[in-house]
């Protein structure tokens, strides 16, 4: 189990830095650099020399790269050119709200999707059934960004209940938890409805085969032998044998959940890592690119190796190995 | 037959409805298992005994299957009567039921000893603590050595033979009055199958149980059961003490089992084989449902026998059991 772990780790490791490489490559690989988007005609050359020289934009690549990845190794990830801050305290403001975003909408995802997964299959052909399946296939196909911006229109505009963006100005604090709580709630409705609902309907669907397979398995005959109710068989005996396959889509679902973010963050204005990401990559502010890359690089392997490690936790044949 | 069986079943008929139509597995099907007393269901796959079996605690895939007639008696209750909590009661407590693949009949996410536990916190209402030391006792009982240890394995670490003996712990937990077992030993090693047949012998012995032994093999029920019922195409064709199937087997089906067991030292170089097929459910015979297989068939045999009285406690559904008594020896194919 250890070694298991070392390994994986290692692993994630190497595939980080994998995709950092890639990122920078492609990055300089791209015609023009951060300081075309910042000058007029009139801009002296001379003016713009001396500033690539300040940010070391005029050393040969390989330089530039050795350099950043020394920054990285040791914690430095640089200066934002477009906001002239720290990179390191623009993502700290921006990840506590991405994670919020995404661990509420991964909640709504699993809870809701397994849930509807699971009594769908156990009866399979009903009414319910057949509606679960054609509002879950329905919400599947539809584009994100179409159905956040479907939501927004109905929610906020027309009918006025939940406000159409932002994270409202109430400040936190533990005298005011209250107000706090309930604005952040109404601000946090409608994106994670949108992000929560788009993952919800593939789990289900997922969930609804894997637990009609399940169900056909000669354990659940021997469960209903025992003389246990039908709801111990499917959520004890099925749900658990059902749920190991679903595991993948949990750890599959966190590049969902950050790149369905940066969408619903940019139309809710949600002050993220999305959106920190699209308005660095608009302003070609290298450092914020590559150090988001890195971040939701990171979370997407964690989010795997995450997975890996329940497998383990929840089937005592693979613990075994 | 005793005089107040166990488990009576009566004109036990299960339709299967299908998108070709409907047909009938099972056809008016009765037996009884007595306390104590091993019955033999015979018959080749598809005959429908495991639809039988499993028609007896209602555990037949419904749809498609339905239970269309007849009813199961256990002592004075009708189990097809019992509403879905009553017939919960009985499954698991009163009777028990093992099946062939102990392989995947087990839940492979749950250890040995929880699955056990479960049935006993179920039916029995004992506790976490209590329920998880009596399954211990269950494993050390069907003699899995080191019970403790065993219990808290998973069925992945355990051999055929060990899950089959989890199997059997998992049914004898709540003191069944019957216990039905669907082919338990066809998956197993032949040294195995024998272990297992004897525990099964010794557990009755202990406990008392009625066992009703599903197999398509006549071998393995010829030692430990007392009375065998033979299963053709859906109907019971032949129902005799083991002494009088094996001495004086009475319907052609019979003898054609009989004599298609290999024999130890016999020099045969071919054992004789009951040519063509099982009609299918839904085939409509008219008549006798082996009359296009049988050797012995005559002119009558297309009106439909009913089961005949052979001699006492020997029934027989086959117009001509006196002439295949008489010659004993399903013919040789040249």
């Amino acid at each position: 189990m250890i070694s298991f772990f070392t390994r994986r780790l290692l692993h994630s490791v190497l595939l980080l830095w994998g995709v950092l490489t890639l990122t920078f490559g492609a990055l300089h690989i791209a015609p023009g650099d951060p300081f075309d988007l910042m000058i007029s005609p009139e801009t002296p050359p001379e003016y713009l020399e001396a500033m690539r020289e300040l940010y070391g934009l005029d050393a040969p690549l390989h330089q530039q790269y050795w350099r950043w990845i020394n920054g990285v190794v040791r914690g430095d990830l640089g200066l934002s050119l477009r906001l002239q801050r720290p990179v390191r305290d623009v993502l700290a403001d921006a990840l506590p709200y991405t994670l919020l975003l995404s661990s509420l909408s991964m909640l709504v995802h699993f809870l809701v999707g397994t849930v509807l997964g699971v009594v769908s299959a156990a009866r399979r052909a009903s009414k319910l059934d057949r509606t679960a399946t054609i509002v879950s296939v329905a919400i599947y196909s539809l584009p994100v960004f179409w159905f956040a911006l479907m939501m927004q229109l109905l929610f906020s505009y027309l009918l006025r209940w939940f406000p159409s963006g932002g994270v409202g100005d109430v400040p936190f604090g533990w005298d005011n938890l209250g107000p706090w709580f309930l604005s952040m709630a109404r601000h946090l409705f409608l994106p994670v409805l949108v992000l929560g609902t788009a993952g919800a309907a593939s789990v289900a669907r997922f969930m609804r085969a894997s637990v009609i397979d399940a169900l056909h398995q000669d354990y659940v005959r021997t469960a209903y032998g025992k003389g246990l109710p039908e709801r111990l068989v499917v959520w004890k005996h099925v749900f658990r044998n059902a749920s190991i396959p679903l595991i993948t889509l949990v750890g599959l679902s966190f590049p969902f959940l950050l790149s369905g973010s940066i969408v619903v963050e940019t139309i809710f204005s949600w002050p993220g890592l999305g959106r920190v990401m699209v308005e660095a990559i608009q302003a070609r502010d290298y450092p914020v690119i590559l150090a988001s890359t890195m971040l939701t690089g990171s979370l997407v392997v964690l989010g795997s190796l995450i997975a890996d490690v329940s497998y383990a936790l929840v089937d005592p044949r693979i613990r075994a190995r | 037959m005793s005089d107040s069986p166990l488990l009576r079943v009566s004109n036990l008929t299960v339709a299967l409805h299908l998108e070709g139509g409907t047909s009938l597995p099972v056809r008016d099907v009765s037996f009884d298992v007595g306390a104590s007393e091993t019955v033999g269901l015979v018959g080749e796959s598809g005959c429908g005994k495991s639809m039988t079996a499993l028609s007896i605690l209602r555990l037949i895939p419904k749809p498609p299957a339905e239970i269309v007639a007849g009813s199961v008696n256990l002592s004075d209750v009708d189990l097809l009567k019992l509403d879905s909590n009553g017939i919960r009661r009985v499954r698991g407590n009163r009777v028990a039921m093992i099946f062939q693949e102990p392989m995947t009949s087990l839940n492979p996410v749950y250890s040995c000893g929880e699955q056990i536990a479960e049935v006993l916190r179920l039916h029995s209402g004992l506790d976490r603590r209590r329920a998880w030391a009596r399954a211990v006792e269950m494993l050390d009982r069907v003699q899995i050595p080191n019970a403790a240890e065993r219990a808290r394995e998973y069925p992945h670490q355990l051999s055929g033979g060990m899950r089959q003996r989890v199997m059997i712990a998992m049914a004898i937990a709540c003191n069944p009055e019957v216990l039905i077992a669907d082919e338990p030993t066809t998956a197993l090693d032949v040294t195995i199958q024998r272990e297992i047949l004897a525990l099964l012998d010794e557990l009755q012995a202990q406990l008392g149980m009625g066992i009703l032994h599903i197999t398509h093999d006549l071998a393995v029920v010829s030692e430990s059961a007392h009375r065998i019922v033979v299963m053709y195409a859906g109907q019971v064709v032949e129902e005799a003490s083991v002494d009088q199937l094996f001495s004086a087997a009475a319907h052609p089906y019979s003898l054609g089992l009989l004599a298609s067991r290999p024999e130890l030292g016999a020099r045969r170089s071919r054992l004789p084989v009951i040519e063509g097929r099982v009609p299918e459910p839904s085939q409509e015979v008219e008549g006798c449902r082996f009359r296009e297989r049988c050797p012995f068939a005559v002119d009558r045999c297309t009106e439909e026998p009913p089961l005949l009285e052979v001699s006492n406690g020997h029934r027989a559904r086959c117009w001509e059991f006196e002439r295949v008594q008489r010659e004993g020896e399903w013919p040789r194919v040249q």
